[in-house]
């Protein structure tokens, strides 16, 4: 296995008044997908926001392409090549499509911008369409594809995409995974935090299981298998709605 | 166990017709809910489907485009968030909204109080008297719902301090507190692990059993699973419309539900997919 | 008429650019800045002593002091306050910048020193220019207005809409933490939206001096008027804020024209202009019954996910109506309790004019207590305390010495005076919320100091009204204890209010209004009660003040004194009662024994602490001395406390922390302070 171009090592995180992390340790190959499940509540948004450095870790170090970010501004972060898709829509509402995709790009030469906003476009054709439309009036289908595009358009090493499918309809969920796998043949190493176990299951290399902030689980993903899930999860908890 | 009924007498909360917009977009478009008494009914759909929406708009903090609102057979369509609470709507956020300069046990001494003593609100600034220990039957029902919730051993603490779970339950005691007849819980297992969310539910299903309340619940969650193990009757909301009503059972066939909610078209029998909702939760319009 | 439209938009002109300069900061940090007229003032007064006293060229002299002095001052602003502010309480905020509104003109006092300037030049050669447009007279300075107001509409529009900057500071006001996550750094877009907007700061306080002199107090009543069109702006459109501001200039020149000259009352309706905007503005949002729009918000879901919870709120400390141990409430009343026996002594050691300021400062206590209650309690910053205590002063006096009533009759009618004209304020403010509170009370309070204090009959050509002390309060030191005595009814009262279940109610209403509401009590009605009730105490406190200076010279109930009275306040303790009696004794004995043993200019020192004082509201909420005593009362409860077991919070979920539930057992919210990045 080459050098981790993520690494995260016995990360801490507080908040106000309890603790989100407990000493988290994660190695994420370059290329490679990694899946981060968990219950609601297990620290899967906190991890996602420690490491794109919107909240500071209280202990434990972040590694990104051989640099430590522990700690740094998440604007500092992006710069040096990765890029976070907050969960919920990772777009400026309030900004049409086009200003979104410049904002995306504003740290870009001046000469390269036109092109990766036009790349961004190509990939996602629905939202030429759209270019002076408000990016709080878009679907959230169309939103999501806009905070992706707004992902790839800088050819990030690495995209942490938190929840992108949660609360959207199916078909819009598919086009969201295929976007990503997309994205991760163009070389791009994905982190990702998802609802659909299984569906991001059957798109990661590896996997870890987050429990009440610690790591319960982690290894391939070929190997998450029901009863690892069931463990961590809880879905044999609760009667599931009968498949059909 | 009673079924959601159809018609205001016997319903405990309905909504007829109830539209709103914002903007141009229709947050939600003519829907009917009906909460039968003594019953725990689900409200469930993707995110912005409207489900806070309706809430906000049962509970009286927005007021709704179109339609109306009954209360227990009265038309409170036009009456204040305050009004209905008295009457008897109480309520819980998606993000507790706590007073965070008073102790646990004092959220359930206020809301006791506006039911039992709503005078004292007003009287006791100028009564000494409010020193005074407070009554036996108050502190009785107090400790009681501390007791029932498994919160006495935190009754003292300000709430400020309190890890989010804690912080549910105490939204859930000032509601029980005020004697409601209707409770609408909002994403009450949102950033709860498995063993709180256990001891919540079951902390609902022993409230709704109680004799000596006559309270229902009406839950928005996205952990379907939950709610539909413990529902008497489910809605399902997608893009502002309620797509179907019905008893649990029928609701896991349905197909509309499955493929706009669900989202498990590709699943293998006896695998199914469990949505295992977000940390955060629903961004509505 | 035209001509009078042309005059119009050079007032108009400078509310349209001041208004400007109010929107940019409000919608990019949240922050609405009520120092904005002391800024002004600051960078007019720095370009006055570059220009006229130093002899600097007008070019030079208003590069340095508009172009370098004020967006200097905005960065520096932002870098040490205003970046710490944005995830705030409305409140703190208003508080901070309000503590500037008095720190800088103190500062400027210091630095250049005092007295009012009453001609100043502005941007346009000496002697000015005149020229003749449609036979209208028009000066070079009226000129340089308009074309300021034109480059500020274009520039301003244009750097917005179409370039990467203003791209990116739309960007910032969306969401702070999604322009973080795109590269851009929200700290740098926000300082630079400092440095612009106190650089219009500084533009408005050139292009004003030659129109009303360099006078912190015109310069707040001038900015005062811009509020006006912020508010009819939502704080948030600046076409609109412009329009309005441009529109308020001209129905000001029309009102000047076609109002007949002669009356009282034509003066008074042209002053009442700004007012009466904000009373249309208000009054139309109360009939559509809405809300003014989600004010205290920036950014969106993302940002309100990471701001740090349960940090710097005024007042965080519990109601203490369940508080356990006897402990703990002894050390909590046992310092009040011991500070109000020695200020009780006072009277009795001090000796001739020392004992009447004893008595001045207790009826100081009394006027601040109105705060404890209506900030303390109820959680809402009312800048017109002082008016009501003037309405409170001048009804004791036209009551007891014109028509003959026993002299404490009087001031308890003119409390309920007060109390009534609080009623109206509130209802009309507190709808809307926070931080309309602030802004209303304040125009407010400069309406009534325009209008009503200026009356010929209370000004009495200069000389005041005079009041005379009960019969029986034959010497200052009886009057003091009357006062004290006062003083004690009024606190505890207060106390009462605090631990009853009308505390509880005003303390869910404060800290969640869907919380309250939904729990059956309503937000409208508890907070106009208690506002109410302050106005009535403020009221009683100013009549006590009046009996105690025996004449009411005007200009002693100024709108911005008051704001002075405020930052000692909040400097000491905003909850405590006995911070009052602190804040009493402080700002009325801190001056005297200055001018009694100390040089001069150190009289400027104490406004400019108390100044800093309420800035550092923003530090410590609950005043920083009262900070510093329950420092003092949780060690020796800890000492005491020891070998308690820590209250571990196992019931249900969450890892909770021991260590963090031993803060929260000693009632320090500040312990709990977030490990998340700072904004």
């Amino acid at each position: 296995m080459s050098e981790p171009i993520l690494k995260i090592e016995d990360l801490d995180v507080r908040y106000a008044t309890s603790q989100a992390l407990f000493g988290v340790s994660v190695d994420v190959a370059p290329g490679s997908v990694l899946a981060v499940l968990g219950a609601n509540g297990a620290g899967k948004s906190t991890l996602a926001r420690a490491i794109s450095g919107l909240v500071r870790p209280f202990g434990g170090r972040v590694v990104f392409d051989g640099r430590d970010i522990t700690g740094k501004s998440a604007h500092h972060v992006r710069r040096l090549g990765l890029t976070y898709i907050p969960e919920g829509r990772g777009v400026f509402p309030g900004l049409t499509v086009i200003d979104n995709l410049k904002m995306a790009v504003a740290q870009e030469k001046r000469n390269d911008r036109a092109p990766a906003i036009d790349r961004a476009i190509d990939m996602f054709p629905v939202l030429g369409s759209r270019r002076s439309q408000l990016a709080g009036s878009l679907s959230g289908g169309e939103q999501q594809m806009l905070a992706l595009a707004r992902a790839v358009a800088v050819l990030p090493k690495l995209i942490i995409a938190d929840e992108m499918s949660l609360g959207l309809a199916p078909q819009i969920v598919e086009a969201v995974f295929q976007s990503l796998e997309e994205t991760r043949r163009a070389g791009v190493t994905i982190v990702l935090s998802e609802q659909f176990v299984h569906r991001a299951l059957s798109l990661a290399d590896t996997c870890v299981i987050l429990s009440r902030g610690r790591v319960g689980w982690s290894g391939p993903a070929s190997e998450a298998g029901t009863e690892v899930i069931d463990r961590y999860l809880g879905d044999a908890e609760h009667p599931a709605p009968a498949a059909s | 166990m009673l079924e959601a009924g159809v018609g205001t007498e016997t319903s405990v909360l309905s909504a007829r017709g109830i539209t709103v917009r914002f903007g141009g977009l229709n947050a939600l478009s003519d829907v009917d809910l009906d909460v039968a008494p003594r019953s725990i009914a689900g409200l469930v759909g993707p995110n912005g489907a409207g489900k806070t929406t309706m809430l906000a708009v049962l509970s009286g903090l927005l007021r709704p485009t179109q339609g109306r609102v009954w209360l227990r057979g009265e038309d409170v369509t036009d009456a204040s968030a305050q009004a209905r609470a008295r009457g008897g709507i109480a309520r819980t956020f998606q993000q507790p909204e706590l007073f965070l300069g008073l102790t646990v046990r004092e959220h359930l001494v206020l809301a006791d109080r506006v039911h039992f003593a709503p005078r004292r609100l007003w009287s006791d600034m100028l009564d000494p008297r409010s020193l005074l220990p407070a009554s036996s039957a108050e502190n009785e029902r107090v400790d009681g719902l501390l007791e029932l919730l498994n919160l006495t051993r935190v009754a003292k603490a300000p709430v400020a301090a309190l890890p989010l779970g804690v912080c549910r339950l105490v939204e859930v005691g000032r509601a029980l507190a005020g004697q409601p007849h209707v409770i609408l819980l909002d994403e009450p297992l949102s950033g709860l692990d498995m063993k709180s969310s256990e001891n919540l539910l079951s902390v609902f299903q022993r409230v709704v059993a109680q004799t000596d309340r006559d309270v229902s619940l009406l839950m928005v969650e996205h952990d379907v699973a939950a709610v539909l193990a413990l529902s008497n009757w489910i809605f399902v909301l997608d893009f502002g419309e309620r797509i179907a009503a019905d008893c649990p059972d029928v609701i896991r066939r349905d197909p509309a539900v499955r493929s706009a909610y669900l989202g498990d078209e590709e699943s293998v029998e006896g695998e199914p997919e469990v949505p295992v909702a977000g940390e955060g939760g629903e961004v509505e319009p | 008429m035209l001509e009078f439209v042309i005059a119009g938009l050079v007032l108009g002109g400078i509310y349209a650019i001041a208004s400007a300069g109010l929107v940019i900061t409000y919608t990019a940090s949240g922050i609405l800045n009520f120092a904005f007229g002391a800024m002004a003032f600051f960078i007019a007064r720095f370009y006055y002593y570059l220009h006229t006293e130093h002899s600097w060229g007008i070019l030079p002299a208003a590069i340095v002091a508009i172009g370098l002095a004020g967006p200097i001052m905005g960065i520096f602003l932002y870098a040490v306050l205003f970046r710490y502010l944005r995830f705030n309480s409305p409140l703190i905020k208003v508080v901070a910048t309000v503590g500037l509104l008095v720190a800088i003109p103190a500062l400027a006092t210091i630095i250049f020193g005092s007295g009012a300037i009453l001609q100043a030049p502005g941007l346009a050669p000496e002697p000015v220019h005149v020229y003749q447009f449609l036979g209208v007279p028009i000066t070079l300075d009226d000129i340089i207005v308009y074309i300021c107001v034109v480059a500020t509409v274009v520039l301003g529009a244009g750097v917005l809409r179409f370039t990467e900057v203003g791209l990116k500071v739309r960007a910032m006001v969306d969401s702070p933490a999604m322009t973080d996550l795109s590269g851009t750094n929200p700290d740098l877009v926000s300082g630079g939206v400092w440095a612009v907007s106190v650089f219009f700061a500084g533009l408005t306080g050139v292009l004003a001096a030659p129109i009303i002199g360099l006078d912190p107090n015109k310069f707040t009543v001038l900015i005062a008027a811009a509020f006006a069109a912020v508010i009819a702006a939502k704080m948030r459109s600046l076409p609109i804020a412009v329009g309005v501001g441009l529109l308020m200039g001209i129905a000001t020149s029309l009102a000047e024209r076609y109002l007949p000259s002669n009356s009282q009352w034509s003066g008074e309706i042209i002053d009442a202009i700004p007012f009466i905007v904000i009373a249309v503005v208000l009054l139309y949002s109360l009939l559509r019954r809405g809300r003014m729009g989600d004010v205290e918000r920036v950014g969106g879901a993302l940002d309100r996910a990471i701001t740090p919870q349960g940090e710097s709120r005024l007042a965080g400390s519990t109601s203490g109506a369940l508080e356990s141990g006897s402990l703990g409430l002894i050390s909590k009343y046992a310092g009040p309790f011991l500070l109000i026996v020695a200020a009780g002594a006072l009277p009795l050691i001090v000796q001739g004019y020392w004992v009447g300021l004893t008595a001045a400062a207790f009826a100081y206590a009394v006027i601040f207590l109105s705060w404890t209650l209506v900030t303390g309690e109820g959680g809402m910053l009312w800048l017109c305390q002082i008016t009501f205590a003037g309405v409170g002063a001048i009804t004791t006096a036209e009551l007891a010495t014109t028509h003959g009533w026993p002299v404490l009759a009087a001031v308890a009618v003119g409390g309920v005076i007060a109390m009534l004209m609080g009623l109206v304020v509130g209802l009309l403010s507190i709808r809307l919320g926070d931080l309309y509170v602030a802004l209303v009370t304040l125009t407010f309070g400069l309406l009534v100091e325009n209008l009503v204090f200026t009356l010929p009959s209370f000004v009495n050509s200069g000389l005041g009204l005079t009041v005379n002390p009960p019969s029986f309060a034959t010497s200052s030191r009886v009057l003091a204890y009357l006062f004290l005595g006062i003083f004690v009814v009024i606190a505890l009262f207060i106390l009462n209010f605090r631990r009853s279940t009308s505390g509880l109610a005003m303390n869910a209403v404060r800290w969640s209004d869907p919380g309250a509401r939904t729990t059956g009590v309503s937000v409208v009605q508890m907070k106009v009660t208690v506002a109410a009730l302050a106005a009535l105490v403020a009221g009683i406190g100013g009549g006590l003040l009046a009996i105690q200076q025996s004449t009411i010279a005007p200009g002693t109930f100024d709108t911005f004194l008051g704001v002075v009275w405020l930052a000692v306040l909040v400097t000491i303790g905003i909850r405590s009662t006995a911070a009052a009696i602190i804040a009493g004794l402080s700002f009325v004995m801190l001056p005297a024994l200055a001018q009694a043993y100390l040089p001069t200019w150190t009289g400027n020192i104490p406004p400019l602490l108390f100044g800093l004082g309420a800035i550092s509201a923003a530090k410590y909420p609950d005043g920083a001395l009262a900070e510093q005593s329950r420092r003092f009362r949780n060690q020796l409860l800890r000492l005491a406390d020891r070998q308690k077991p820590p209250l571990v919070i196992d019931t249900l979920s969450g890892p909770a922390l021991a260590d963090d539930a031993v803060g929260t057992a000693t009632g320090t919210a500040q312990s709990a302070v977030a490990v998340g990045k700072a904004p």
